[in-house]
């Protein structure tokens, strides 16, 4: 796994100009803001995004047919992109909530219990994504699993939209549900929250090992 | 080393049933035309596609795991290498891969093709391409070499290169084998052992190439001299302006009985010519 890890790492530097940019962008906007934390879900989000990118590499000129030849089985592969996710994405969102500590710092702010918060919430969030878009990618491939993303986030805000409506057409409430997310505490919360978005993604890995145990190259 | 039994893949216009054996210390060809399914069995014994039926013995397994790829060098003629990588990233990437991978050997043979060591794959020449395919194939002591097209788009220099590799390749250990494919027959003639012939998916031919060469023949025959001829050892024949071609295993047996005929000694091209195109006798 080691050396597909270094392959998918080789293949992000090659966009390291584009991560420089976004880096800069991103703590100029949280500058002018006024809002550090924002820097924290949109740098984390966009480095999950490179985890699907290295798949588009991959199979960049035919490349899938030689690159499963080498030694490591069709699991390793899935399994190496799932780590790769997550390192890539755990980094990011390390070192972004030290950027955005250092600014609440220099700004003379402090750091408060909502920043951490607001940073938490960023990481199940990023499970979620890379656990819907790695299967995606795998299935349907760079090009075409664009637009597969596209439908899949369509297909969750209809289902968003569909639980709404029925919520109000039936008039169920939900207060009794809020209030006993409130009892748990903000860190009981963090932890149900990120341990749904593992048992997400342990879902996500078995459909992706799924998928490439049938494709055919 | 490798064995292949009735190997079954059907497609909506194409069906494969192949049999093939790669024996220790052998280098055996398969050659066909665009089409006749060397890709495709190439692809089923690497396990790139599944099989609808028939069996593959591999290192004495029926299917490649992670231990016995670490033997393997592949060379496939359409895939290779990310072309955004550099050859300077990938020598990490193999050195993690490979327990046995030779980085003195491989970056030897890249200073001897001149290769860019920081230019992208994607901007190297076809030839460039080719030679850095094999170079990898090579770089890890592999038991087993299997090598598609791994010619395709050389000059003759570098194709005469690259099959003395092959040929250093099998004489350093003589349990090492290849299986190879090309197009360009005398390749093939001056490296393998034997050679399977495939045509619309199927073995037409399997053959030593010291027999080929020495025993197979083309019999050039005017239409008397055709009629007249004991067609006993004839394998094709094929109508022509001064009359047939005949393509017999016997080369011998019509010296010594028809000296008016002429004999000329045949070579892979010929015979896959002459078994594709030809009739039976």
């Amino acid at each position: 796994m080691k050396g597909l890890l270094i392959k998918d790492f080789k293949l992000m530097l090659i966009q390291k100009n584009f991560f420089i940019i976004i880096i800069v962008v991103t703590c100029l906007i949280s500058i002018s803001s006024q809002d550090p934390t924002f820097m924290i879900g949109f740098i984390t989000l966009i480095l999950s995004l490179f985890t699907v990118s290295t798949i588009s590499y991959d199979e960049f000129d035919n490349g899938y047919p030689f690159l499963l030849t080498l030694p490591f089985s069709r699991k390793t592969y899935v399994l190496e992109k799932y780590v790769y996710g997550l390192i890539l994405g755990t980094g990011a969102w390390i070192v972004s909530v030290m950027i955005c500590s250092l600014m609440f710092i220099v700004q003379g702010k402090p750091v408060t219990s909502d920043m951490l918060i607001g940073a938490f919430v960023i990481l199940p969030m990023f499970l979620v994504i890379e656990s819907l878009m790695i299967p995606v990618h795998l299935r349907f491939g760079g090009e075409k699993g664009r637009y597969a993303l596209i439908a899949c986030v369509g297909v969750l805000v209809v289902i968003g939209f569909v639980v709404m409506k029925i919520v109000e057409i039936f008039h169920i409430d939900v207060l009794p549900l809020i209030l006993a997310i409130d009892a748990l505490g903000p860190v009981m919360f963090m932890v149900i929250l990120l341990m749904i978005g593992f048992l997400i993604m342990l879902v996500s890995l078995k459909v992706s090992l799924s998928i490439m145990n049938k494709k055919e190259f | 080393m490798l064995k292949v039994k009735h190997l079954k893949k059907n497609y909506a216009s194409f069906s494969l049933d192949c049999s093939l054996e790669v024996k220790p210390g052998y280098v055996t060809g398969l050659i066909g035309q665009n089409g006749a399914g060397k890709s495709t069995t190439f692809k089923a014994i690497l396990g790139l596609i599944q099989c609808d039926g028939g069996s593959i013995e591999i290192f004495g397994q029926s299917a490649l795991n992670e231990e016995d790829k670490q033997l393997l060098g592949v060379v496939l003629s359409d895939s290779g290498f990310s072309g955004y990588l550099t050859i300077s990233d990938i020598i990490p990437i193999l050195e993690n891969l490979y327990k046995r991978f030779d980085k003195s050997f491989f970056l030897r043979m890249v200073n001897q093709f001149e290769l860019p060591k920081n230019k992208k794959i994607k901007e190297f020449s076809t030839g460039m391409k080719a030679k850095l395919k094999i170079i990898v194939a090579m770089s890890h002591q592999a038991q087993l070499l299997i090598l598609d097209e791994p010619t395709a788009g050389l000059d003759v220099i570098a194709r005469d290169e690259l099959l003395d590799m092959m040929r250093d390749y099998m004489a350093e250990d003589d349990q090492r084998s290849i299986l190879i494919s090309s197009h360009i027959s005398s390749d093939l003639e001056t490296i393998c052992d034997d050679f399977y012939m495939i045509h619309n998916g199927r073995v037409m031919m399997h053959e030593d190439t010291d027999v080929l060469l020495s025993e197979y023949a083309l019999l050039k025959v005017d239409n008397q001299q055709f009629e007249q001829l004991d067609k006993a050892y004839i394998l094709k024949y094929k109508k022509e302006s001064y009359g047939y071609s005949c393509l017999t295993h016997q080369k011998q047996y019509y010296r010594e009985n028809y000296p008016n005929i002429v004999v000329e000694n045949s070579h892979i091209d010929d015979v896959m010519t002459m078994m594709i195109r030809g009739e039976k006798s």
